[in-house]
């Protein structure tokens, strides 16, 4: 279940807060400071937190036009290797 | 022009930053191997596109078999210097298919056409020159 942050004033949190607050969760940063590979978040508004990134999506998709720009970010380091599936596998498009 | 890049400390693939439609930052896998640049379906929906009606469909090949993915177009997309406007691209479920990613996608080396580009492995930079490949 998603827990929104949406009571109160979003709080800046450093990117080693999150992670351990939320391991294993998906969290939807708005704001996000950036280092320098523009790769990585320093800091930014946590807005919410969830296990799941399909429901952040759909009930978030519209609320995060109100910030500059947003982020999802997850934990994967909580995540076994065995149960990490790569995305590059992703190759050819077959022809028709 | 000279870019920096990262490489993921777990197993050396190329992260790149590259912005949607002039303010969304999306952290993606740089794949010269992939003829098409690929999206996740959750990151798209996020990012504020529509994915009820996509352009067309396409077969690809991956690691886990022939897959389905959707055709969409982005409005804009940027990265190392480079601006492409109404760039199609190719939305796959990551979650579906059980991939559990902080990256929200592949860009492929239908973003690099008609540029001359070399990835430096050792100092990690890629350099690209905007003009077409003899």
């Amino acid at each position: 279940m998603t827990d929104q942050i949406s009571n109160t004033e979003p709080q800046v949190l450093s990117m080693e807060q999150i992670k351990e607050a939320y391991p294993g969760e998906w969290v939807l940063i708005g704001n996000p400071v950036m280092d320098e590979s523009n790769m990585d978040v320093l800091s930014g508004l946590l807005l919410c937190h969830s296990f799941d990134k399909r429901e952040i999506a759909y009930l978030w998709r519209d609320k995060v036009k109100a910030y500059d720009s947003f982020t999802l970010i997850f934990n994967r380091a909580v995540v076994p290797a065995e149960k990490r599936r790569s995305i590059l596998p992703l190759m050819l498009r077959l022809p028709k | 022009m000279k870019f920096p890049i990262k490489r993921d400390a777990e197993n050396g693939v190329f992260l790149v930053s590259i912005t949607l439609d002039k303010n969304q930052p999306m952290n993606v896998l740089l794949d010269t191997g992939a003829s098409t640049s690929t999206f996740d379906f959750t990151s798209m929906v996020m990012a504020g596109y529509d994915l009820r009606n996509p352009l067309d469909t396409a077969q690809i090949e991956t690691g886990n078999g022939v897959v389905q993915v959707e055709i969409f177009e982005i409005r804009e997309i940027t990265a190392f210097g480079i601006v492409r406007k109404h760039f199609p691209i190719q939305v796959y479920d990551f979650l579906t298919h059980g991939i559990l990613s902080e990256y929200q996608g592949i860009l492929g080396i239908d973003f690099f056409e008609g540029t001359k580009f070399c990835i430096d492995t050792v100092e990690n930079i890629l350099s690209i020159e905007p003009k077409t490949v003899c």
